[in-house]
């Protein structure tokens, strides 16, 4: 019964771990990130000598909504035992969404994240509708355009785009012109707070989360070299998804 | 606002909601304030122009902040401020020798920050 693929990111998730030191350490430095920046819009907020505009006071709360959202996920991710364990995300309900649709969503999201940084989109609007999570395909796109922005020069384009394959399957793929992945880290990065001794910076839990989240839909994630540099991480969500756990998508 | 006394702010940290909520929160402090957002474009904004203090993260992916603290520290001398969520006493100590000024664990209060780096700007 159970949609059951090859993850290539499933290989390295049995291999080597952290010690429990040192992932608590990660851990908690991971969760004071999204807390220092809720308690700093709160304080501003909270400001007494200074009386924000409500265009601004909106920003500040939206903010704080977000990175409460961001904190709320990362503890799910921390519960779930790393990438390995199924239970790691449960999908909500399961709405079509045209890619166009999501990618867009998910760009709006990640304005802060992304400010002035050129993105070229290349998703056709006439792409058929797929059933996903919606906030959660778009916490993996916004965690991919992320790593994107932070490990690529800032003068370089971002490129998503989407594409029906073999099968009918949904392909999204996010790629940048940074330093890339060695290929011996492209399934280990998905482990949690997994760091390269290749030079590569930690990537934390942003792509254990993504990996949960696609499985979840019964999809996979890659990530692929690029000729001239850079990464490209794929993601592919199935025509007919089985989250297997859900109860909300039992086949008649 | 802009005035020949003004001092200037540097913030680096890869994070973008620190980086607004840095830059808004003291320029209505009045501060100019230039924000970095890795070790490369902070090292490139203090070769162009000067700068009063520098509000510093650790944690950045290429160059992290005790790398750039070293660099700045040849060639600079500034105050330097470090912004992190690492709260070991290792973490500071290994900031405080390499000529950090002070060291702020995050999660923080903007008016904590604020009376931290006033008197160091001569406020």
């Amino acid at each position: 019964m159970a949609f059951e693929l090859a993850f290539p990111a499933d290989r390295a998730l049995a291999a080597e771990s952290a010690s429990p030191e040192v992932v608590l350490a990660a851990a908690a430095h991971e969760l004071r990130l999204p807390l220092s920046h809720i308690k700093g819009f709160v304080s501003s907020l909270r400001r007494t000598d200074i009386t924000w505009d409500t265009k601004t006071t909106g920003e500040f709360l939206q903010e704080i909504e977000l990175e409460a959202d961001r904190l709320g996920e990362l503890i799910n991710a921390l519960l779930s035992k790393g990438a390995g364990d199924r239970r790691g995300y449960v999908t909500r309900e399961l709405r079509p969404t045209t890619p166009a649709h999501l990618v867009q969503s998910a760009l709006r999201r990640a304005h802060l994240i992304l400010q002035d940084r050129r993105v070229e989109v290349d998703v056709p609007q006439w792409l058929p509708p797929f059933r996903m999570d919606r906030d959660g395909m778009e916490r993996v796109l916004t965690n991919l355009l992320e790593n994107a922005v932070k490990y690529s020069p800032g003068d370089t384009p971002i490129e998503v785009s989407a594409q029906v394959v073999d099968g009918g399957d949904l392909e999204i793929v996010v790629a940048d012109r940074g330093v890339g992945v060695a290929p011996v880290d492209r399934a280990r990065v998905f482990q949690p707070f997994y760091r390269s001794e290749t030079r590569m910076p930690g990537h934390g839990l942003g792509l254990t989360i993504a990996l949960s989240i696609v499985r979840a839909h019964g999809g996979q994630i890659q990530l692929i070299g690029r000729r001239g540099g850079g990464t490209r991480v794929s993601v592919r969500i199935p025509k007919n998804i089985h989250t297997g756990s859900a109860a909300t998508d039992r086949s008649p | 606002m802009t005035t020949v006394t003004q001092k200037r702010i540097l913030v680096v940290d890869d994070e973008a909601p620190m980086r607004k909520l840095l830059s808004i929160n003291l320029e209505t402090c009045g501060y100019h304030v230039h924000a970095a957002r890795d070790g490369f474009e902070a090292l490139q904004l203090l070769n162009e122009q000067p700068f009063d203090l520098v509000l510093l993260d650790i944690s950045m992916p290429g160059l992290d902040g005790l790398q750039i603290l070293e660099i700045v520290r040849t060639s600079f001398d500034i105050p330097i401020v470090i912004v992190s969520a690492r709260s070991n006493e290792s973490d500071k100590l290994a900031a405080f020798s390499r000529g950090a000024d002070d060291y702020l664990v995050k999660p923080f209060g903007v008016d904590d920050l604020v009376a931290r780096i006033a008197p160091r700007l001569g406020n």
